[in-house]
């Protein structure tokens, strides 16, 4: 499983970084609105795609239609209660054309959300900056036992505390913090094998792999930017508690999840009649 | 900037100086530089078309105040080029030419210039600078950028206040009035209709009465925070002629008063829960500590398994309430009472996960997690309290400092900050100034005094970690003044600095032999004098950036003396009859004067120099007739206290008394104290007898760290005058001080200012 999850990880990756590739240079706010607008043409497209359309077409003018009656016969009750049960019937007719598509909808959505996560989530640690890296064992009872867990990193980043064990969470975390910018790997050990996660100080201010995780195919799954740590290794995850990376226009911060539903759901909106898709 | 700049600048401007000399002319004050017009006199927030020429700038955009059409004299265009000026309002900038693109390059370069030509004023105010301490300093080679400041100008002493107390002495720096006209007479007031003690600073406004659901309250109105000091402040009248000010940590200025310009509230600005600042200290050995410290709560833990788990406590939480523990209590037993609420505190946990073997422990607090080895201190740390789950939430910073792990758990949290990021009360004007300074430097102290003297003082912070937390606050507020010096595109610019005042009183019995509490560390027995170095060195860069042309003057509010002995003012009044007590066998018990029989008792003492005659119709008991009864009095107590004698050695205690009635003016004159005591040097009231108690002896030795002091005979303990400028006067005060301040603009001083101006116009 893992190594289907690492595959599957790594098309994704590569083929949502063809294209945020050229956008990155618009800087996180410009090239969210991009992205933004083709994720809402792309999620449109595909609802165009896996709907019946026809139907859909049928349903909307049906509706409306009954609409306008509900206005004209406003003054009859009999009638007017009759026309209400058809709206009724005509939105859940409505709702169950649209809903299939929906769910199918849910998966690209997810996969492109996790991608979003990966490339506006969190932002490189700055030089002079701290912050934790936490290690989590798969074993309950190792540190109990007394395992010994070491990190290593290379001089950009200096390890400022031993490493802090916290039982209770199968965890020990450490204290680092960024000397000079690059990206390079950090080892966690357990004194058998070790285990690799990346890290990155400084430079561009772009998207990091916060979590390299081996916990679960569904968090591996969560986390596609570096492979999944082997289902057999002592070590479950690795952590680093990057800062959330700040998308901001005219000095005022967002969240990127909010910002990229927004204007997603606008975009695809405002170009539905362009491609010509009934929603 | 260098110089090199600033000729480009002055070449590439000089196109448009008819333009700028024009605008000269409507302006009242002779001299001002338009040079150094704000960038956001542009009218634009951070407009993309503008960003990249302000680049180099380190622009940030702000919106120019709508407080500004409210000053008489404002040059709407504040002199920035016609050809550049917005149409209509918004961020409609006309899309410039490459050349005057150029200009507003070098305009708005040269506007972060402070040594570009024209005038601005910069004070650097130190609290608690001491003229002979100063002296021997320079004397001794340790502060060479004030001996040369020095030689170009001038230096005398500076005669404080009396009472010599930093709020008094600075709303007087800012007024250019004595108490009598600003009203501020001591840290402590009292309300004297309820016998109550009360910050002399600043006040609450009570919230609208509330709409209550059951144990949820709605109050119909939002309560305010009020500032109780009187008069109007220099920068105001600046402002009334155009001109803008930065007032970086004012002391008595919170909530800051809306003048032209920027400022940050400083001494008097409450922490989150409304105090001067209370520490938390946490501990699994509460018992080791008294059950009350002053400036402090100590909190018992348990650990479990290397956990820990505690609370931060906020401030009351005003849309619940409870029945008190009494009221419960009442009506268990049967009788019936009026139910009284409580508003209980807002809380926000947070776990400790202890490793004694790594000598670390991790915290989790709210979504944070932070390691901290022992003996390491945080940088700030949010915290956020929630009002309504979901819906209100009040932000606030600490930091934590992680005394030990073992075999003892202890772990300090300062003040619950007002979070400048997200604040719940204005401790800046704009109220966005102290969010877009969090943008620049990060979080920083926003409350009173930021150096936690009452830690050290109850011992909760040894010396060494007092220093360091003081020395943290101190580089805080360093960098602030670097970042002041480079974007300074105001007229007026002065900051305040705490670190000597705080340092001096908690560090004297290190340097002094003399000191009863005196204590030999070879370290900090050069602590004050490192303080003195550490300004020196900022003083040196600060006229590098400014350059000698920008008039700069550093002062102090008052000096320092040593504080060997305690009087305790109301027990010389017991001994004296001027107080009588209910219960006589427990006069060393009992709060604010709770003992006190009000109707056999003519005269209290309180605050730190205040004694207050109990007089009929003004005081809640009282006893004395206004009038010849009234004054006889005074005039009996004024003798006594100068005859008082230490018979210990010999020393008269108290040198001077000054009667705010007779010898101040203004109209708040009445409302202070009927005597303020000064004493000798040496001497200082002592720290029970502010809070209405009655130790048995009236002299003390002073044992406590605090040990250095300066609420004494204001003669005794003048602050320091250093300019660039020749002082004119052998003995400028701190009054004089305003007047010269307003004539460096040739704005004429308020008829209520009672200085002169004391400093030579430049040649
Ligand atoms: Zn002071």
């Amino acid at each position: 499983m893992t190594s289907i999850i690492s595959g599957l990880n790594t098309v994704l990756t590569f083929l949502f970084g063809l294209v945020y590739w050229p956008l990155k240079w618009l800087g996180p706010f410009w090239s969210m609105v991009a992205l933004s607008w083709l994720g809402g043409m792309f999620m449109v497209w595909i609802f165009g795609k896996v709907s019946d359309q026809a139907a859909i077409r049928r349903t909307r003018d049906r509706l409306s239609s009954e609409l306008i009656a509900l206005r004209l016969y406003k003054d009859d009750l009999r009638i007017f209660f009759g026309i209400q049960c058809q709206v009724l019937a005509w939105t859940l007719r409505y709702l169950r054309h649209s809903l299939g598509p929906m769910l199918i909808l849910m998966v690209p959505t997810m996969i492109l959300l996790i991608q979003l996560n990966l490339h506006y989530g969190f932002r490189p640690l700055r030089v002079g900056e701290q912050t934790l890296v936490k290690v989590k064992l798969r074993d309950p009872g190792a540190l109990g036992r007394g395992a010994q867990i070491s990190l290593q990193a290379p001089e950009s980043l200096k390890i400022e505390t031993q490493g802090v064990r916290v039982e209770e969470m199968r965890e020990v975390s450490w204290r680092v913090r960024g000397v000079s910018p690059g990206r390079f790997d950090l080892t966690v050990s357990d004194g058998k094998e070790s285990v690799t996660k990346n890290v990155a100080v400084g430079g561009r201010l772009e998207g990091v792999s916060s979590m390299r995780t081996g916990e679960h195919w569904l968090t591996s799954l969560l986390y596609p930017g570096e492979s999944p740590i082997p289902s057999q290794s002592a070590i479950e995850s690795i952590e680093i508690r990057y800062p959330e990376l700040d998308i901001s226009i005219l000095g005022k911060s967002m969240n990127w999840l909010i910002l990229f539903l927004v204007l997603s759901l606008l975009f695809g909106y405002a170009f539905k009649g362009v491609l010509g898709v009934q929603i | 900037m260098n110089n090199a700049m600033n000729q480009w600048v002055v070449s590439h401007v000089g196109e448009k100086s008819e333009v700028l000399s024009m605008e000269r002319k409507q302006r009242p004050i002779s001299d001002v530089n338009r040079g150094h017009e704000s960038p956001r006199d542009i009218g634009c927030e951070g407009d993309p078309g503008i960003q990249p020429a302000l680049q180099g700038a380190r622009f940030m955009g702000r919106v120019r105040e709508p407080s500004r059409s409210l000053w008489r004299n404002v040059p709407s265009s504040r002199g920035f080029p016609a050809t550049l000026l917005p149409v209509g309002r918004g961020c409609g900038l006309p899309l410039p030419s490459f050349a005057s693109l150029l200009v507003l390059c070098g305009w708005i370069l040269g506007a972060l210039d402070l040594s570009a030509a024209g005038k601005k004023v910069v004070v650097l105010g130190i609290d608690g600078m001491d003229p002979k301490l100063l002296q021997k300093f320079v004397d001794a080679g340790r502060m060479p950028n004030f001996k040369a400041l020095m030689a170009e100008g001038d230096f005398r002493p500076l005669q404080t206040t009396m009472p010599p107390q930093s709020p008094v002495a600075w709303s007087t720096f800012m007024t250019g009035m004595d108490p009598g006209g600003h009203g501020i007479f001591d840290f402590i007031h009292v309300d004297q209709a309820k016998m109550a003690p009360y910050n002399s600073m600043a006040g609450a406004d009570p919230a609208g009465p509330p709409v209550n659901l059951g144990s949820w309250s709605f109050p119909t109105s939002v309560g305010g925070v009020q500032l109780l000091r009187k008069g109007i402040t220099f920068w105001e009248i600046l402002g009334g002629s155009g001109l803008r000010s930065t007032i970086f940590r004012m002391p008595v200025n919170f909530p800051p008063v809306k003048a032209p310009g920027r400022a940050l509230a400083g001494m008097g600005t409450p922490d989150l829960i409304g105090s001067q600042g209370t520490f938390s200290f946490y501990t699994d050995h509460r018992k080791d500590w008294p059950p009350q410290v002053s400036g402090g709560e100590i909190y018992e833990v348990t650990i479990k398994s290397n956990r820990v788990q505690a609370q931060l406590q906020g401030p009351p939480n005003s849309f619940r309430r409870f029945p008190t523990k009494q009221s419960l209590d009442l009506l268990e037993k049967g009788r019936a009472v009026a139910v009284e609420y409580e508003s209980p505190r807002m809380t926000q946990d947070f776990v400790v996960y202890l490793d004694p073997k790594a000598g670390a422990a991790k915290l989790v607090v709210g979504d944070q997690e932070l390691i901290l080895r022992e003996k390491e201190w945080s940088d700030w740390v949010h915290a956020e309290f929630e009002a309504i789950p979901h819906l209100i939430k009040v932000s606030s910073a600490a930091r934590f400092y992680l005394k030990q792990i073992s075999p003892k758990f202890e772990l300090y949290v300062s003040p619950l900050q007002i979070d400048p990021e997200d604040p719940v009360m204005p401790v800046s004007h704009p109220a966005s100034w102290s969010k877009q300074l969090c943008a620049e430097l990060g979080r920083f102290y926003t409350h009173n005094i930021p150096e936690d003297a009452q830690a050290f003082k109850s011992g909760v912070l040894t010396a060494q970690e007092f220093w360091d937390q003081m020395i943290f606050a101190y580089e805080e507020r360093s960098r602030a003044l670097d970042y002041l010096l480079t974007h300074q595109d105001e007229d007026f610019l002065f900051v305040y600095f705490g670190t000597v005042d705080q340092g001096s009183h908690m560090l004297w019995h290190f340097m002094d032999r003399e000191h009863p509490g005196f204590v030999h560390d070879d370290v900090l027995k050069d602590g004050i004098a490192k303080l003195y170095e550490m300004l020196d060195g900022r003083l040196g860069h600060v006229r590098e950036v400014i350059g000698k042309e920008t008039p700069l003057v550093v002062m102090s509010d008052h000096g320092f003396a040593p504080f060997y002995w305690e009087v305790n003012l109301n027990t010389w009044l017991l001994e004296k009859g001027y107080i009588t007590l209910k219960d006589p066998s427990k006069q060393e018990s009992g709060e604010f004067f709770s003992n006190v029989d009000w109707s056999r008792t003519r005269a209290y003492a309180a605050g730190l120099n205040g004694l207050y005659i109990n007089v009929k119709g003004r005081e809640k008991g009282g006893a004395v007739s206004n009038g010849p009864e009234y004054e006889t009095l005074l005039d009996e107590i004024e003798k006594a206290l100068l005859e008082m004698k230490d018979t210990r050695n010999n020393q008269s205690p108290v040198s001077l008394v000054v009667r705010p009635r007779r010898d101040f003016k203004g109209p708040e004159k009445d409302k202070g104290p009927d005597i303020l005591v000064g004493y000798s040097r040496g001497y200082r009231c002592s720290w029970e007898s502010p809070l209405g108690s009655f130790p048995k002896a009236v002299f003390v030795d002073n044992t406590s760290p605090w040990s250095g002091d300066h609420c004494i005979d204001y003669r005794l303990v003048p602050g320091i005058l250093v300019t660039n400028r020749r002082i004119t006067s052998q003995t400028p005060t701190l009054a004089d001080l305003t007047v010269s301040l307003l004539q460096e603009y040739s704005i004429a001083p308020s008829r209520e200012m009672l200085g002169k101006d004391v400093l030579e116009p430049k040649k």
